[in-house]
Parts: structure tokens; C-alpha cells; sequence
């Protein structure tokens, strides 16, 4: 890594840690390695979504060309959002890529990321089965990432019994845990289609 | 900063106090650069007038030097975040060499790290300023 991108991460870690109001906000940083090419980032999820109460781990790899080329970012916990892979965790937002600028910083860029847990862009969808049921189904798209944030991100909101006995049902047959949410989750939680799309 | 020796040990705190008057003392006298230039010699010190019973010499003193860039004010640089008056991550001292380029936008940086940016392929085909995405432009 540069000198230039060593030195200035440094200094971004110290603010990120020691500024006061990541206590609330909720988010944080971790240094994976020593020399802060992998960091891991904290997100805890915005109160009044779907992802209230859930603590979200993001991979942050940093480029050699960093700050002047944006760092790579992408969600390791599960999430269920129009503009992340619901599969890979690949973030679409605009300041990651060509938006991008020298003046921002780790802090800026998760900031930016919860804020838009807060507010998604289903028009410029990363994930186009979740963006067509945050269109089409808005309080199916609720429950299900509600539903996610409990299973991948520890929320707190009581489980959805009904979807979680359709979940224990593919389970039963076999298939599992995250793959029979996933499944279900792309099928609007109708269980025969989903058992169709596995099984044939 | 400047120390200052007397010959009545115990009355120091009440010299501090008198340190504005026996500042304009000293520059109008000049004696203190006459002092400087003659450290390294063993020097019998510089009696200050005084209007109190106290005998002040000035055995010693230390010059202090501070410098500012004119248009930075006190951000740091957007780019480094280093301090203005600090050197860039590139450069190991600050200076000529690297000085800070303020653009239309009044937004001012180090004058390596704007060009770093201004470079840099995802700031192509036309340049915007890091801070307000302004097309960047020096300011004249």
C-alpha cells in the first residue's frame, strides 16, 4: 500500500474510533490486518426500517490508489435491501463508484450506506427481485427483510412464525436454512413455487 | 518563549506578571537579537531597566517562529487531511515546494494531492473539486 493511503487511513481510524458520536449513529470500524488494506466495518441498522436492531458487518478492502480511487465495499452479513445482492452482498451506490471522492472517508462512506438502509433506490437496483417486490409487494418486502435481519443480523423483532414454518418445511426436506429464506424470500413466500424452483 | 533569569531566585512569579512591560522593553531596546547572536559566547546578560526594586538579566532566551499559509485558514486538506501547514503524505517537509492551491469553489488543498486527484481515472473526462464536485479550476 502507499505511504499516502497508509497515512491517511491512519488518521481515519483514529477518528472513526475516537469521535464521539459513532456511540450514536452506530457505526464502527475494525482493522483486520496491519497494514489496513482489510478492514471490517459495523453498521448497526437505522431505527424505524426493517433492519432496526440488526448489527450489519460490511468488507472493506482498500485500494492501492486509495483515496483516490474509492475502497471496495460490500455487506458480509446478509441483507434483504433493492440495492444489495441478497446473494454476494455487492453494494450499488453511486459514491462507491463514480461518484466517488478524495474527501471521503470510511466514516462518510458507512454513513452514506446506512443512510441508505434508511432510504432505498429500487430504480437503480443492484438486487431486481428485491427491487420488484419493494415496488410491487411493499409490506411483503417489510416482513422480509425484517425477517432477514432477525435470521443474519441478529435483530430483535419477533419472528414471523408463519414464515418461519414454511422456512422449517424446506428444511425438512433437506435444504438448508439460508437457502430455503433465500428461495422463499425470491418467490414472495409462496412455498410450492419454491419447492418447484429447487427441486426441478 | 522566553526565560528569564534573576538574581532574587524566590520573586519569579511576580517577573512573569511583569511580562508585557518587559516585553516592549526588550523590542524597543533591540537587545534581544544582539543577545542571540552572541549565545554561544559566554555572555554576561542584558539588565533590564526597571521601575520596581527587582534587578532583572536576561541570561538566555529562545526565539520561536511560527508560519501560516495565507488562504488555508484552519481546515485541513480535504485530500490528506493533514493539517495545511503540515507536509502532504507525499512530501516528508512542508513548504514551496507543495503549497496550497485554492480553486474558484475557494475550496483550498495541497498542492500535490489536488493534482493526485485531479488525475486520478475515476476524475475523468473533466476534474470536480473533492469537497463541492464544482468543476475544479485555480483560482487566480
Amino acid at each position: 500500500m502507499s505511504n499516502i493511503a497508509l497515512n491517511r487511513l491512519q488518521r481515519e481510524c483514529k477518528e472513526v474510533v475516537t469521535n464521539s458520536e459513532i456511540s450514536e449513529t452506530g457505526i464502527m470500524i475494525e482493522i483486520l490486518n496491519e497494514n489496513l488494506t482489510e478492514i471490517r466495518g459495523h453498521i448497526r441498522g437505522p431505527p424505524d426500517t426493517p433492519y432496526a436492531g440488526g448489527s450489519f458487518d460490511l468488507d472493506i478492502k482498500i485500494p492501492d490508489q486509495y483515496p483516490f480511487s474509492p475502497p471496495n465495499v460490500k455487506f458480509a452479513t446478509k441483507i434483504w435491501h433493492p440495492n444489495v445482492s441478497s446473494q454476494t452482498g455487492v453494494i450499488c451506490l453511486d459514491i462507491l463508484k463514480d461518484q466517488w471522492a478524495a474527501s471521503l472517508t470510511l466514516r462518510t462512506v458507512l454513513l452514506s450506506i446506512q443512510a441508505l438502509m434508511c432510504t432505498p433506490e429500487p430504480k437503480d437496483p443492484q438486487d431486481a427481485v428485491v427491487a420488484k417486490q419493494y415496488m410491487d409487494k411493499p409490506q411483503v418486502f417489510k416482513s422480509t427483510a425484517e425477517f432477514w435481519t432477525l435470521k443474519f443480523a441478529k435483530g430483535s423483532v419477533p419472528v414471523n412464525v408463519d414464515y418461519q414454518s414454511r422456512v422449517d418445511k424446506l428444511k425438512d426436506m433437506g435444504v438448508r436454512e439460508e437457502e430455503a429464506i433465500s428461495v422463499l424470500s425470491c418467490n414472495n413466500w409462496d412455498l410450492n413455487r419454491a419447492t418447484v424452483y429447487i427441486f426441478s | 518563549m522566553e526565560q528569564r533569569d534573576s538574581e532574587e531566585p524566590g520573586s519569579r512569579s511576580s517577573e512573569d506578571t511583569d511580562d508585557p512591560q518587559n516585553m516592549s522593553n526588550e523590542s524597543d531596546s533591540s537587545e534581544p537579537q544582539e543577545v542571540s547572536s552572541r549565545e554561544r559566547e559566554p555572555h554576561p546578560g542584558v539588565m533590564l531597566e526597571s521601575n520596581t526594586r527587582l534587578n532583572i538579566t536576561v541570561k538566555k532566551l529562545h526565539v520561536c517562529g511560527e508560519w501560516k499559509w495565507l488562504q488555508g485558514g484552519e481546515d485541513t486538506c480535504g485530500i490528506c487531511r493533514m493539517e495545511f501547514e503540515s507536509a502532504c503524505n507525499i512530501c516528508k517537509f512542508p513548504g514551496d515546494d507543495c503549497p496550497l492551491v485554492v480553486g474558484t469553489c475557494r475550496h483550498a488543498f495541497h498542492r500535490h494531492c489536488i493534482e493526485k486527484w485531479i488525475a486520478a481515472p475515476s476524475n475523468q473526462p473533466r476534474a470536480q473539486c473533492p469537497l463541492c464536485r464544482q468543476d475544479w479550476q485555480v483560482a487566480d
